[in-house]
């Protein structure tokens, strides 16, 4: 009996799973920024928190200080702590004015788009993997 | 009615056909119209795209000569001036109207916003602004071929359209102009018709379903008059058959009739011919002893004459003696004569005169075969009969009871004639014992040409011939049950 009720479990889990890409693509990218298997990040956004809620390679913490990024629009508003981190915008308009955004991810004409501030990498030292250079502003 | 029934029959299946034809007329002319609809919807969409995009395109050519990015750059007010161009084809339907130039690099996936119509500030892209169209291969292809192309957007059910206008400069595509429309108000009209069209095969494949079912059932209903008409025709002709037989039974009645009195003319007369041959056998065996002692009479006179001792009242003994057997073989003969003529009116009499009667003539014979004859006669009144009749049963019963007991040899053999009055009945029983006879001929031993017996001694018709004569002529009754002993026949009358 145990034994069904896992099995329907996990069908129904696979089932209503919905493929999450954008959780895909920040896993893809920022362990190959920080050269790190798991990545500590502070999320500003609610709806990315839900996004990214479930990954097992990026850890959401609570604390800007226990993070290695910061993944949101509203930096000016963060503590002095947020500040220093570096940071990875939602929108074009914040990645292009904030001073810590190392790059971004937003969406253009109904388009996905990523963007990189080669500036921002080399004020956190920070290296662009060669497979994301195409994306470079 | 059934030819006119026949007649709907087939003019229902015309109807069921030009039905199938014309629902699939309606469907094919439906399916056309639905692409001419869809198509026209379509073309239209394109053409004004066509026609706006062509006119920014002069628009631009009339504004700028070369170095189409370089003078955008340079003259904000001309780009500003575009862009609000652009703007004005923007609504909820022409959603994005932007210009793009690509990047020159290796894979030629990366174009820079030149311009954009969007007025919406979170939407509104920035000069030069970094682009990576998710249908590269499409815009790349505008680059080569250099005509405008249009493609839908798989991902998002067909809702949207994307129109690429090549921006041609020197016989170079210098830039793209890019307008995303939305085809929700197509898609709805081809949902809408999709859905119509859904209802439509509903209601032909229902239509089809029920002409199917009112067919088999009027199939069914043509069968089963079929099978009705061929039972009324076969009734017809049993009518007819049963009709003639009645016709004709009357007829075949009389036939029937006239056939079983010759057939009881036949039994009568072979009756009598076997009761002539019992008649002739006891004559004889009643003239035996008489005609022994003439014999012997006549010999002692031969004998007396040889010897000379003959004397005249020795003659007349011996011829007195002659004279008294020959009356007494005349007296045997007038009995049987009797005995057998059948007797026109009843007369009174009772039992112990016919078992008399009976018994003068086959005494000697029960005599002779040692068989004992006890006589039980406890009724003396008389009624009134057929004698001569009732005598000739007698005799049968008695005779039967004597042949029984020869042929199975039984020791002490016996028949007993038992009378008595029971109620207003006068009763005779014969009865012997020769064993009886078996259960399972009891009840067809009155059955004409039935016998037990040798089929040289027995006819068949004497107990038959009996029970006739007691039954329907005596008006009483002759049965028979196995005693302890034997048989016991049984006459009643009244």
């Amino acid at each position: 009996m145990l034994r069904f009720f896992l099995l329907l479990t996990l069908i129904s889990s696979l089932l209503f799973a919905k493929d999450n890409y954008e959780q895909k693509l920040y896993e893809n990218i920022l362990p190959k920024v920080f050269h790190k298997n798991s990545v500590h990040i502070f999320i500003t956004d609610d709806e990315t928190k839900k996004v990214l809620n479930n990954s097992t390679i990026l850890k959401i913490v609570q604390e800007c200080n226990d993070a290695d990024i910061v993944i949101g629009n509203s930096f000016n508003q963060e503590s002095a702590n947020c500040k220093k981190k570096p940071s990875f915008a939602l929108d074009y308009r914040a990645y292009k004015h904030s001073q810590s955004a190392i790059g971004a991810f937003y969406w253009r004409k109904g388009r996905p788009q990523i963007a990189f501030s080669k500036k921002s990498f080399k004020k956190y030292k920070l290296t662009i993997p060669q497979s994301l250079q195409k994306y470079v502003q | 009615m059934y030819k006119n029934k026949f007649k709907l029959f087939y003019i229902f299946n015309l109807l069921a056909v030009i039905i199938a034809i014309m629902s699939f007329y309606l469907k094919q002319e439906f399916d056309h119209t639905k692409t001419n609809i869809t198509d026209a919807y379509n073309k239209e969409h394109i053409q004004f795209v066509k026609e706006f995009t062509q006119n920014i395109d002069t628009s631009i050519q009339e504004k700028i000569h070369s170095n189409l990015r370089k003078t955008l750059e340079e003259n904000l007010s001309l780009r500003n001036e575009l862009e609000e161009h652009l703007s004005l084809f923007i609504s909820s339907t022409y959603k994005y109207l932007y210009l793009l130039e690509r990047v020159p690099n290796n894979d030629n996936n990366q174009f820079k916003f030149l311009l954009d119509g969007s007025k919406i500030a979170s939407e509104k892209s920035d000069f030069l602004e970094n682009y990576e169209p998710l249908e590269v291969a499409q815009f790349n292809r505008v680059y080569k071929e250099k005509k405008a192309i249009f493609f839908k957007h798989t991902d998002i059910k067909s809702l949207w359209i994307t129109y690429l206008h090549p921006i041609i400069m020197n016989k170079k595509v210098v830039a793209v102009l890019v307008v995303d429309f939305s085809m929700k108000n197509y898609q709805t009209i081809s949902n809408s018709l999709n859905d119509f069209h859904a209802t439509f095969m509903q209601v032909i494949l229902f239509s089809i379903f029920l002409v199917l079912t009112i067919l088999w059932f009027s199939f069914m209903d043509k069968k089963r008059e079929e099978t009705k008409d061929r039972l009324f025709k076969k009734l017809e002709t049993e009518s007819k058959k049963v009709f003639m037989l009645n016709e004709t039974l009357e007829e075949r009645v009389n036939e029937e009739v006239i056939k079983n009195r010759e057939k009881d003319k036949q039994l009568i007369q072979q009756s009598r011919l076997a009761q002539m041959g019992e008649m002739i056998s006891m004559i004889a065996h009643q003239w035996r002893q008489p005609l022994t002692a003439i014999s012997a009479t006549s010999s002692g006179m031969h004998f007396k004459a040889q010897r000379d001792t003959l004397q005249k009242k020795d003659i007349l003994k011996y011829t007195d003696n002659i004279s008294s057997y020959a009356k007494h073989l005349s007296h045997t003969i007038d009995d049987f004569r009797d005995f057998f003529k059948p007797t026109k009116d009843k007369s009174f009499v009772n039992y112990t005169e016919i078992i008399d009667s009976v018994l003068n003539i086959i005494q000697s014979s029960f005599d002779e075969k040692r068989i004992q004859l006890i006589l039980d006669l406890n009724n003396e009144e008389r009624f009134n009969t057929y004698a001569n009749e009732l005598k000739q049963v007698l005799l049968n019963l008695i005779k039967n009871a004597e042949d029984i007991l020869i042929e199975k040899q039984i020791d002490n053999c016996y028949v007993k004639i038992k009378t008595f009055k029971k109620e207003n009945l006068f009763i005779m029983e014969v009865s012997d014992n020769g064993g009886g006879i078996k259960q399972e001929i009891l009840e067809n031993i009155f059955d004409p040409y039935f016998s037990t017996k040798e089929q040289k001694d027995g006819t068949g018709l004497g107990l038959y011939m009996s029970k006739t004569i007691i039954n329907e002529h005596c008006e009483g009754e002759l049965s028979v049950h196995n005693g302890e002993d034997g048989a016991i026949f049984t006459i009643a009358l009244s």
